[in-house]
């Protein structure tokens, strides 16, 4: 499941007190989406650069 | 909001955000510092970088005077070892159009644009630049295989701009030499 459980019922302040609590623990998954995301964009710059602009350089 | 209730950016929850965004933030910075970095490094220390000075032609004279006349075109050996291939572009073809030229070799590519700004771009190789109206364009590569190497002009010129390509043919460098003791100037057509 993408999203964290809430107990189905409760009052507001019980829902409220499990929102609180399931953002106090971090946004992993966000972290982790755009961290995957950020690392194959420079992941493939880095490629582009080491092994095709790299050895097409010369020095006259 | 009731008095009890905390502002919302004072909850627990608020100040991990912003502690993630601020970490995520100089993560970014960092990346792109790095970026900066390895760009400086491949001009200061590979040399791909743009020609180091600037120098101008008057483009409604190019083809009646200097080196850019049709007789001086094409590819010539310097007295350093070293070879010049002086190219125009123009709508919509450049001259030569096939450009002879031997493998290593430091290849200095000179050239001009009498009419409209034209790409000019070695596939295959770093040799990418643009051909500006009133100014030589420099630029020099090296080629290590024998081989062709497609030149299509990558910035749109006009109605014809998908037509307009040329190609630069690798040959051994003894045999290039051989060809340009007969001939001062030499393209593909020799």
């Amino acid at each position: 499941m993408i999203n964290s459980p809430l107990s189905p019922s409760g009052a507001d302040e019980a829902r409220d007190a499990e929102i609180e609590a399931i953002v106090e623990s971090g946004p992993y998954g966000a972290i982790a989406l755009a961290g995957i995301a950020t690392f194959l964009v420079v992941a493939i710059w880095f490629a582009f650069y080491l092994f095709v602009f790299t050895p097409r350089a010369m020095t006259p | 909001m009731s008095e009890e209730t905390p502002a919302i950016h004072e909850t627990p929850g608020a100040r991990v955000a912003a502690r993630v965004e601020r970490r995520w933030v100089m993560l970014s910075l960092f990346i792109v510092a790095l970026f900066v970095v390895v760009a400086a490094f491949a001009g200061i220390h590979q040399a791909a970088m743009p020609q180091a000075r600037v120098e101008t032609i008057s483009p409604a004279r190019l083809h009646l005077g200097g080196e850019f006349v049709e007789t001086n075109l094409g590819s010539a050996v310097e007295p350093d070892g070293s070879v010049t291939v002086r190219v125009v572009g123009q709508q919509y073809s450049f001259t030569p159009q096939c450009m002879l030229v031997p493998t290593d070799t430091l290849i200095t590519f000179r050239a001009a644009s009498p009419d409209v700004i034209h790409g000019f771009l070695i596939e295959g190789t770093n040799v990418n630049t643009m051909l500006v109206p009133g100014y030589v364009s420099v630029i020099a590569a090296r080629f290590d295989e024998p081989g062709e190497h497609l030149m299509p002009c990558h910035e749109f010129c006009g109605v014809g701009h998908e037509g307009m390509w040329a190609k630069v043919k690798v040959i051994d460098k003894a045999e290039f030499l051989k060809m340009a003791d007969l001939k001062p100037r030499l393209s593909c057509v020799e």
